[in-house]
């Protein structure tokens, strides 16, 4: 577009024609009377004067016939006219001023024309200075001197009549603001993020000694004897009411009692209490930052605050996935709900990470491990869950509750449970897994295959057979056919071993492969 | 008249590159802010994690490696045995091998006892075919799966790959990565989070490895490359990582995931069909596929990612190789968006196809064109005299200033984050660069930019005729067979 627009551009200036400059008219005779020179033009002046007179004594050139004196050809038309003055004031003959432009005469009219062509052309210019006779040159000038210099192309106009200009200027505005907006947030951030590290490390440094003697020095009665006043003492007064040294000071305090056993941690909880630091732990709940609210919640589940049980169970079905994460992970831990019902009323399906999180819970503690009301939960993945944990905790007092349950449970329930009764070899009847041999869910076909796979007999090889057959899918079919293979070789073979369809065959030739025993 | 036809024409260009360059400035600001709240979060996120319970958690999804390897025959025994020794529980490794020539297949044998097996397994997704796959008679190997095919290319040999994985989360890397030991367990932990959408795929940070010290598989001692290009690349890997995609993962658009260290939900990928072989930008490709597919199929998902350095890699120094590899990057982006032309501006596809999309079909696919046509239209605005100096000089101070306030920002970034650089002349060689990039690197990238569109259109390494119609649906692709190719 842009060569086009060029192209367009010096194509069409050369075919524009030139435009009529106007010039103002000046009379030659003006010009001519003031004792200028106009180029190309000369003068002669011509007289016929009686013939005793001698002339040669003003110019002339002696008549070469009938008495007529001419002069030279002359460059200043004043020459001409001061010279007829002369000559007519003596003999009163006035002459002929004769007009020749490069040697050929011309007339008044052409004269004129010929001046007004070289004034049209600026080929001639008449300077002020030369037409006025009224104004003094050097006045002019000093005059000229004292006016300000101002330009006739101001840089302010310029830019402001450019639309180009006045955007880039107003992007360059924009750009340079906020990136000193950016700069100054960043290098804030950055110092404060720097002089925090460096508190936290003298921090760290100012504790470690008097957290060190108290617990290597002190008995766990020293401690609980020992005041609040007595235990600030060993540490520095003057930080105690800092909340970043309190921070360092839990931190340590929690880093401690994950490490240590026994006494030393009833120790840690001992000297987190005596400086009112739980106080401040749930403080944090009140904060509007959710990491500064799962950071108390944390801290309340690492030092067993059981008094902020009821604060932390607001949070419970909080929107922010890590402060109700860690609110449930501690009421698991904390509080006396062996039935698992906080976990029962979560509103959320439960993530992955979650389910990974309460799992380490529940396993170490032991009193945790009623999941009925799990398992009665309206939400689903909570169900599944609990079912999890059957399998996860070895819970077969649930399987019976898992039998009764499976008809109605959902597909994601159902392979759970699958997985469950696969790994104590329990199901009650067959029947209702040969019926999910025809779900369309890939995922419980497999399971229910895998389970009939090891706890199948023979009705079950028909079942699985049928299965190969109808099943478009590689893996179903590769499962069933394990599954039979599993239960009776001899059947396998009798039904694969000569078969003619091309994934049945490689499927045998991987059963059948030692090295691939387990994959 | 023909004379105002030019200056209006010159007044819209003008004005045109200007919108242009706006919208660059302020879309950069954004993702800087934008990728500033996302590291925060991310931060603030990494105080409450334990990533030791994702080791032994039965919970944890299973994970298959997946390694294509050409002619890695030198390193492609000691990077198996660097994959095997990750720190998770239920995880394969699968290397295939695309056909090499050198003696990767031996080496291999030999030092895992291998042997050839019958392994029967779905191929879903059609790829060149399997010579033999191979499994170990020793048990320390048993995670092992040796995969050795005809040559078909990276995509086709992760193709292979993925018909013979069994897990339920797929790890794409290069295999002469270096992966942290930990590196499994933060990038599942994405996948794991997750409540009310299905995470369809994790990207990673890939960092640059030249010059770094490596101890047992993890970089111990960070140090910037020696070169111009190798210095260069980490301040651009850092723009790209912390900046470019975690902006994009602040509001789900993320549109690439790194080839070389990038997870999948296998379920997914099996849906889509795979990886497309007949494109070079087969990474992004397939990602634009599987957002598409969620989004047809009206499924809430997301694309995350995890800036966590725990992937390293060795980056091209020399000018020839590196030349190669962006040609091939912007021939794989535009064939990409050409693939896919129907999402643009398509409210069906919400943030992809009305923000992600729209960028990088303006900004990375066209920015080397526009900013060609920005310098020619320059040049002649100062051969015709229609130019203002004091317009060339704030033009170009807006730009430079803007180029190493980025790039500035990123290193910082980087710092805040990570400080992984410590020695203080590292930081100085790297700012030096972040001065100098402008005028001496950023000319060869749009270079190279420039070549891959002419590439593009005389049809080099792509496939003509399906990319230039697109695909209808995501799911097309599985009516591709390879042998077309």
């Amino acid at each position: 577009m842009t060569f086009f627009a060029l192209l367009l551009f010096f194509s069409l200036q050369a075919q524009q024609p030139e435009p009529e400059e106007d010039f103002v008219p000046v009379p030659v005779e003006e010009v001519l009377s003031k004792g200028l020179e106009i180029p190309g033009v000369r003068f002669v002046y011509s007289v016929s004067l009686p013939s005793n007179i001698d002339a040669s004594g003003y110019a002339l050139n002696p008549p070469s016939s009938a008495n007529l004196w001419a002069t030279d050809t002359l460059q200043f038309f004043i020459d001409a006219k001061a010279l007829q003055d002369s000559i007519y004031k003596h003999h009163n003959v006035l002459g002929e001023i004769q007009s020749f432009l490069f040697d050929e005469t011309i007339s008044e009219e052409g004269l004129q024309a010929y001046f007004d062509n070289l004034l049209r052309n600026e080929l001639y210019i008449i300077e002020e200075a030369q037409v006025s006779e009224d104004v003094n040159v050097g006045e002019l000038i000093i005059l000229g001197n004292k006016i300000p210099f101002k330009p006739f192309y101001r840089l302010k106009i310029q830019i402001l009549t450019d639309i180009r200009m006045i955007i880039l200027i107003s992007f360059l505005t924009f750009f340079v603001l906020a990136a000193i907006v950016l700069v100054i947030v960043i290098f804030i951030i950055k110092t404060n993020k720097r002089n925090k590290d460096i508190l936290v490390m003298r921090f760290k440094d100012l504790c470690y000694e008097p957290l060190s003697n108290l617990l290597f020095e002190k008995s766990l009665e020293d401690i609980q004897n020992m005041s609040k006043g007595d235990i600030a003492g060993i540490l520095p007064k003057n930080l105690m009411h800092k909340p970043l040294f309190k921070d360092v000071l839990i931190q340590e305090i929690i880093s401690l009692n994950k490490n240590m056993k026994g006494d030393f941690k009833l120790k840690l909880k001992l000297v987190y209490r005596k400086l009112d630091l739980d106080k401040h732990t749930i403080k944090k709940l009140s904060s509007k930052r959710w990491d500064i609210i799962t950071t108390g919640i944390v801290e309340i589940n690492e030092m067993d605050v059981v008094e902020a049980e009821a604060k932390v169970a607001q949070f419970i079905n909080h929107e922010n996935f890590y402060i109700r994460s860690n609110a449930v992970a501690t009421l698991l831990n904390i509080s006396s709900d062996s039935d698992l019902k906080v976990l029962a009323d979560q509103k959320y399906p439960l993530s992955k990470w979650q389910q990974m999180i309460y799992y380490r819970i529940i396993r170490y503690t032991k009193n945790n491990r009623n999941v009925s009301f799990l398992l009665e939960s309206e939400n689903e993945s909570v169900r599944v869950f609990g079912v999890k944990l059957i399998r996860y905790l070895g819970l077969v007092d649930q399987l019976e509750f898992l039998n009764n349950y499976y008809p109605q449970a959902g597909d994601p329930e159902k392979i759970e449970i699958l997985r469950c009764f696969n790994m104590f070899g329990f199901v009650e009847s067959l029947d209702v897994i040969y019926a999910d041999l025809k779900s369309e869910n890939k995922d419980l076909v497999k399971e229910a295959v895998s389970l009939i796979q090891n706890i199948g007999d023979k009705i079950s090889l028909v079942a699985l057979f049928e299965l190969s057959q109808v099943t478009e899918d590689f893996d179903i079919k590769k499962a069933a056919m394990k599954a039979i293979y599993t239960l009776n070789k001899i059947v396998f073979e009798e039904y694969f071993g000569e078969s003619a369809d091309d994934w049945e065959r490689k499927i045998c030739l991987h059963l059948n492969d030692p090295v691939l025993t387990n994959v | 008249m023909y004379s105002l036809l030019f200056e209006i024409l010159i007044e819209i260009l003008g004005i045109l590159f200007l919108l242009y360059s706006f919208f660059i400035i302020v879309s950069y600001l954004i993702m800087t802010v934008l990728s500033a709240l996302e590291m925060r979060d991310h931060l603030r996120k990494n105080k409450f994690a334990d990533y030791l319970d994702v080791v032994t958690s039965p919970v944890s999804p299973s994970i298959s490696i997946i390694a294509p390897a050409y002619n890695e025959g030198l390193n492609i025994v000691q990077n198996a045995k660097s994959l095997m020794t990750l720190h998770y529980s239920k995880f394969e490794v699968i290397i295939v091998n695309d056909g090499s020539k050198d003696d990767s297949v031996e080496k291999m044998i030999e030092s895992f006892d291998l042997v050839k097996t019958d392994f029967a397994f779905n191929p879903s997704i059609d790829c060149k075919p399997i010579r033999a796959i191979y499994k170990s008679t020793n048990r320390s190997f048993s995670k092992l799966t040796f995969v050795d095919k005809e040559n078909g290319g990276k995509a086709d040999a992760l193709n292979a790959g993925i018909n013979v994985s069994t897990m339920d989360v797929i790890a794409c890397i290069d295999v002469d990565c270096i992966l942290s030991s930990g590196s499994l367990t933060r990038m599942v932990r994405p996948f794991m989070e997750e409540t009310n959408r299905k995470v369809i795929a994790v990207g990673g940070v890939i960092g640059v490895a030249n010059n770094c010290e490596v101890k047992d598989g993890t970089v111990t001692d960070y140090r910037v490359p020696d070169s111009l290009l190798g210095k260069f690349q980490v301040i651009e890997y850092f723009r790209s990582f912390l900046m470019g995609r975690m902006a994009w993962t602040r509001i789900n658009g993320l549109m690439l995931i790194s080839g070389a260290f990038g997870f999948f939900n296998r379920e997914i990928v099996l849906k889509v069909g795979g990886y497309f072989p007949q494109t070079v930008g087969e990474d992004m490709e397939l990602i634009v596929r599987m957002r598409r597919y969620m989004e047809e199929e009206k499924v809430p998902y997301k694309v995350g990612f995890v800036p966590d350095p725990l992937c390293w890699t060795e980056v091209p120094e020399s000018e020839e190789i590196l030349s190669r590899q962006r040609n091939r990057w912007m021939r794989g982006t535009i064939e990409t968006l050409q693939l896919h032309k129907k999402i643009g501006m398509n409210p069906k596809y919400g943030i992809l196809g009305m923000i992600s999309f729209p960028f990088w079909s303006i900004y990375e696919k066209n920015a080397p064109i526009m900013e060609t046509i920005g310098v020619i239209y320059t040049l002649a605005m100062i051969i015709t005299g229609d130019f203002s100096a004091i317009y060339l000089v704030a033009l170009f101070v807006l730009i430079y200033f803007f180029s190493v306030l980025i790039s500035s920002f990123s290193i910082l970034y980087e710092q805040m984050a990570y400080n992984n650089y410590k020695n203080k002349k590292d930081l100085r060689s790297l700012l030096k660069i972040v001065l100098l990039e402008p005028f001496i690197i950023h000319p060869r990238v749009v270079w190279w930019g420039l070549k891959g569109h002419w590439d593009f259109l005389k049809g080099k390494g792509g496939w003509g005729i399906m990319i230039r119609s697109g695909f209808k649906k995501a799911v097309d692709k599985q009516e591709v067979g390879v042998t077309q190719n």
